[in-house]
């Protein structure tokens, strides 16, 4: 089906009308003393571009359970199990003391490997 | 503290800058970048990962938003595949795994059939999300880039080389998700990885304050445990066992076992209905005057590299430790099976493999096999 777009207003003028402009930014900034500029080549007219987002609210979408760690728990226990395979990343490991072994330092996890991944 | 993953200890492993178009699908995009930094970082390969794949397989078109649970899920049960297989693309697909064919060429896109055999898969359980600065900071130092979802404002489109610190007039537009590929205590700043291509801000990265309290309130995200496909891996294979361009079909298979201090060299024609195995016979050094010993205490492991497809034999001696022997395909004047084989050439190296022994110039004499 056809669709004739001349009756309906121009939504993308419309939208470029109310988008702001590097203008508008250069004033913003200014009077909150912000510490980084505009490109000065840009003219003052030129709408801000619209790159696309797309980040649906978190609790609008499919949530893994029990991804959140505890704040309390320092990385470098969850880490240990998995030690990295990188010379240069072992050696950081090494430098912060997390055991290269396999092994958590303060906890030892009986799982079986459930992975699949062979 | 300082890290940026583009660069630590001189090697890089953060991925090309990419664009979303007009699309919606941040949460796509940073998720690949995740993943191949991932890939990167565990196995040391470069890979490219399909954004499409993650968002259509997710069930999302390219109009639709999504968030790094989605992605994830999605690639936990169905793995990753590359863009060879589904394309990055804005127009609507229709993502099911129907053979191809000329009945359903008129079909919208959906993967290769191959899908299963070259999708990164990765290992269940190991997706994280960090609330604290310090455990954030902690796994970008310690395992990798990770994946964070913030409320953008208008001014974050002209963001360029400066540290970028949110002006609380420019308007929210909504959720965008990034890579954070490090942090700069000295600057104090993030390090992020955006998919607007390499014209917005230095290079497609910005660095974004500290202070302007962006990133903090809102959890990182990470992944471990990746496990890359094998054509990623083609470059890494080993075993005694491959799959050649030789013979009839140019996918005979190449065996290398080990008989009696020897190396033997089998090859099963793949053209022939049957398949039958043929002997080469022990691997013997095209130089006469420098014989291979029959040291050898392992089978070899074998690759076909990308050097003229020859195949690269590594192997332990008991008198010489390791040794390197490749069996130049570029000499073998064709594809026909066995006549056209060529010997082994030993490097030669007595104390272990060196990289440089084709570079010598040394033992480079090759000679046809004949039975």
């Amino acid at each position: 089906m056809d669709h004739d777009d001349s009756s309906r207003p121009d939504r993308t003028e419309s939208r470029r009308a109310m988008r702001p402009t590097f203008g508008e930014l250069r004033r913003q900034l200014a009077e909150n003393g912000d510490p980084w500029t505009i490109d000065p080549l840009i003219s003052d007219d030129e709408p801000l571009p619209e790159y696309p987002l797309g980040g649906m609210p978190e609790d609008a979408g499919e949530r893994i359970p029990s991804a959140l760690i505890d704040p309390q728990v320092d990385v470098r226990t969850i880490i240990a199990e998995l030690p990295p395979n990188d010379p240069g990343l072992r050696e950081r490991w090494a430098e912060v003391g997390v055991p290269l072994d396999g092994v958590p330092p303060e906890a030892t996890s009986d799982r079986p490997d459930d992975s699949g991944n062979r | 503290m300082n890290v940026d993953w583009r660069n630590r200890n001189g090697r890089n492993f953060v991925t090309s800058v990419r664009s979303q178009g007009n699309a919606p699908n941040c949460w796509a995009f940073a998720m690949t970048a995740l993943y191949e930094s991932m890939i990167r970082i565990e196995h040391s390969l470069w890979t490219r990962r399909s954004e499409s794949d993650v968002a259509r397989g997710a069930g999302k078109q390219a109009w639709d938003w999504g968030n790094a649970g989605e992605a994830h899920i999605f690639v936990e049960r169905y793995g990753l595949a590359d863009p060879g297989c589904f394309p990055w693309s804005e127009a609507a697909a229709l993502y099911t795994a129907k053979p191809h064919g000329p009945a359903l060429s008129a079909l919208p896109m959906s993967p290769t059939p191959d899908r299963p055999g070259r999708t990164m898969r990765i290992r269940p359980g190991t997706f994280v999300g960090l609330t604290t600065d310090q455990q954030k900071k902690d796994w970008l130092d310690l395992v990798g880039p990770m994946v964070v979802q913030v409320p953008v404002r208008w001014d974050f489109s002209a963001v360029g080389s400066q540290i970028y610190t949110p002006n609380p007039n420019s308007p929210i537009r909504g959720d965008h998700l990034m890579l954070v590929i490090g942090f700069n205590d000295t600057d104090k700043c993030w390090i992020v990885k955006n998919s607007w291509g390499p014209n917005w801000g230095d290079g497609g990265f910005a660095r974004i304050a500290y202070a302007g309290n962006m990133l903090e309130p809102r959890a990182f995200v990470g992944v471990r445990g990746t496990n890359p496909d094998p054509w990623a891996k083609r470059r890494q294979r080993t075993g005694a066992l491959v799959q050649g361009g030789n013979g009839g079909s140019n996918n005979n298979f190449e065996l290398f076992v080990l008989v009696g201090g020897n190396i033997e060299h089998w090859y099963r024609e793949n053209s022939n209905w049957q398949m039958p195995w043929n002997q080469l016979g022990p691997l013997q050094s095209a130089d006469p005057w420098r014989p291979l010993p029959a040291d050898a205490v392992d089978v070899p492991a074998v690759v076909q590299s990308s050097f003229n497809r020859n195949y690269e034999l590594l192997y332990r001696c008991s008198e010489s430790g390791l040794h390197h022997a490749y069996f130049d395909q570029a000499s073998a004047g064709g594809s026909t099976p066995g006549s056209s084989a060529t010997r082994a050439t030993p490097s030669g190296t007595p104390s272990g493999y060196q990289d440089s022994s084709r570079a010598t110039g040394a033992h480079l004499v090759t000679s046809k096999w004949s039975p």
